[in-house]
């Protein structure tokens, strides 16, 4: 294990967003918040390409107060959690940038502070997720995550907006219980919570029913926060009734905080310690994710509002990145990897541009936008470029990914996924296309439609244009990605398997 | 005769299940929002007694380091992190407590059952509140 030559840099992390969340309580200015979270994403960009840098992929760890590890709370950087945290904080950054100009107009001037305080307190407990090594540790980073996304959605303008913040908290509470209540277990049998240390102590031990039920209460914990197939009605909700950045923010990240415990606890502890092999529960967790793939497409289908279409289709692509990740073998991993990524960027730009046409027409139904391109042309033609890429089309980034996952499903030979696979393409493709010609070629209702605001604020579009020169490096150079997720897998995943 | 001994002599393990599960049905079946919150901090509550029972070690002092004695003593460390988790489960039931008021305040009502028929009704699509004026005290 390396060690790095500032190694306060990575607990800083974690600190930096938490410290700027409490200047901002007392400092309640809102161009000073906006640009205290703004610079917060670019310093924390800043410090993970440092330690990227600096360690070259290996592992590093930094111990508070000097305990040693079993005993202290341990963070550890390593390629995974590297490869996260630029994730969460360039789409921090993205949303971050779009919001200078939305959230003034969406929230009144003076909740844009508490906006973004509330804001750098959610992505400081994100942050912890990815970088703590300490599952106790792991569970209160959740929940300080979790407090801060029931506020942001409460803070939406809509009126089921507290009601929904209601229904997230009660889901995301027994999420975390069961996650507790797994640990405990953990606890009891191991005596230890450092996931490294948990490794080499659940291989010292065979497997007795207790270790399932571990096992089984873990999972359910996990399962609930991605929102697969049978508790996924929470998640549309709570998307569709945040304020429009919240939202954008959302859909990049939450989930895929959620998938990051499970490969964390799942397969780095679980199943690189057990005896047995896990092929039963990872066929399990196979059958959820086709299920969740095939219902979240079919709903998305037949939405009407377009926040709630494109946040049933995030269930359907988390559906895909967990077939990806169920799998299990270095094909599906890096699918699965990839499709993450490349799936934040272009959901989170997506749920910007519908943020850009409420601001321009106070509406965000598919029925009421019909026609609306002349008036708006950026936004329009940024939906129409999002959509192509979300359906997977050959020539933009999520194509890559979709095209990984179904190589890695062929390699394992069974026909029912590779076909559960390309339908769920074509659903993608069927709703993809609904937006684009709902939004195109429909153009009969367009004389209803009221410009609220004329002119999009620069900030809006200049984060779109970011977003767009993001997905156009992974489509034509996905070679350092790529890379970076081979790395990620050998080194982590794989190798000390 | 054993195994049933073996079982009631654990009858604290027995409780927080029981407290967990009862807590999961309330969080369940209840159409009142705050017996929910009320269902979800008794779920918190099993876990608690869980973790704090496995610190429990029979015949086990407070672990305070005495030079002159020789003694088993109880984990100090469940009880330090069930510290933590009752300060997050205060937290998660203020965060409730407030979202329920803002429910009340805007629908009349904090039943589950009226409150998704009112939703069904309304119109969720466009921004109709002003964040401002709608919330809060007059």
């Amino acid at each position: 294990m390396n060690t790095l030559q500032y190694s306060f840099s990575i607990p800083a992390i974690v600190v930096i967003p938490l410290l700027a969340a409490i200047v901002l309580l007392f400092v309640r200015k809102s161009y000073f918040s906006w640009l205290v979270s703004f610079l917060t994403c670019l310093i924390v960009i800043a410090i993970s390409v440092y330690i990227l840098i600096a360690n070259n992929f290996n592992t590093t760890a930094y111990n508070f107060g000097n305990f040693i590890p079993p005993f202290g709370i341990e963070y550890t950087t390593d390629a995974l959690s590297i490869f996260f945290v630029f994730l969460l904080s360039i789409v921090g950054f993205l949303t971050a940038l779009w919001s200078k100009g939305n959230i003034t107009a969406e929230l009144g001037e003076k909740n844009v502070y508490l906006y973004n305080c509330v804001f750098l307190l959610y992505y400081a407990g994100s942050l912890g997720i990815i970088l703590t090594n300490d599952l106790f540790n792991l569970f209160v980073f959740l929940e300080i995550s979790s407090l801060a996304s029931y506020i942001l959605i409460a803070m939406g303008k809509r009126k089921n907006s507290p009601l929904a913040a209601f229904d997230a908290l009660v889901i995301g509470t027994v999420s975390a219980s069961f996650y507790l209540f797994g640990v405990g277990i953990l606890y009891m049998l191991f005596g230890t919570l450092n996931a490294s240390d948990l490794v080499l102590q659940i291989s010292k031990y065979p497997m007795t029913p207790i270790l399932v039920l571990a096992i089984t209460m873990l999972s359910v914990g996990i399962i609930i926060k991605i929102a697969l197939f049978p508790v996924l009605w929470w998640l549309p909700q709570t998307y569709q009734s945040a304020p429009s950045a919240m939202s954008a923010f959302l859909a990049g990240v939450s989930s895929k905080v959620g998938i990051y415990i499970l490969i964390k606890v799942i397969i780095m502890v679980v199943a690189r310690g057990v005896h047995i092999s896990l092929d039963n529960y990872f066929e399990l967790l196979l059958v959820l994710s086709v299920l969740s793939m095939f219902t979240g497409g079919l709903l998305a289908l037949k939405q009407d509002n377009l926040k709630l279409l494109l946040a049933f289709s995030s269930v359907s692509q988390l559906g895909a990145i967990m077939v990806g990740i169920s799998l299990f073998n270095f094909y599906g991993m890096s699918a699965a990897l990839y499709l993450i990524i490349t799936h934040a960027f272009i959901k989170t730009a997506l749920f910007l541009c519908v943020g850009n046409l409420i601001y321009t027409f106070g509406t965000e139904k598919l029925s009421e936008l019909r026609g609306f391109g002349p008036k708006a042309q950026f936004t329009f033609f940024a939906i129409i470029f999002f959509s192509l890429s979300l359906a997977g089309l050959p020539g933009t980034s999520l194509f890559w990914g979709k095209f990984y996952l179904l190589m890695s499903v062929i390699q394992s030979d069974n026909w029912f996924l590779i076909v559960s696979i390309i339908l769920a393409s074509v659903l993608t493709f069927a709703y993809s296309w609904k937006i684009i010609s709902q939004l195109w070629i429909a153009q009969d209702s367009s004389v209803y439609l009221i410009v609220a605001h004329k002119k999009i604020p620069i900030y809006m579009n200049l984060a779109i244009i970011i977003a767009i020169m993001l997905n156009i490096y992974l489509t034509f150079f996905p070679d350092a990605t790529y890379y970076f997720i081979e790395q990620i897998i050998n080194l982590n995943i794989v190798s000390q398997g | 005769m054993q195994y049933w001994t073996n079982i009631l002599s654990n009858y604290p393990y027995i409780l927080a299940a029981m407290m967990i599960v009862i807590g999961l049905y309330i969080l369940i079946f209840e159409q009142n929002l705050i017996k929910k919150v009320i269902g979800m901090n008794i779920m918190q509550g099993g876990i608690i007694l869980f973790f704090v029972l496995i610190a429990k070690i029979k015949g086990g002092v407070s672990p305070v380091y005495n030079p002159n004695l020789e003694e088993t003593f109880s984990n100090p460390i469940p009880h330090v992190l069930m510290l933590t988790a009752i300060v997050v489960g205060i937290a998660v039931s203020a965060v409730a407590f407030s979202l329920i008021y803002i429910i009340y305040k805007r629908y009349g009502t904090i039943n589950e059952v009226e409150l998704a028929m009112i939703n069904k009704r309304d119109d969720n699509d466009h921004l109709l509140l002003d964040w401002d004026t709608n919330e809060g005290e007059k």
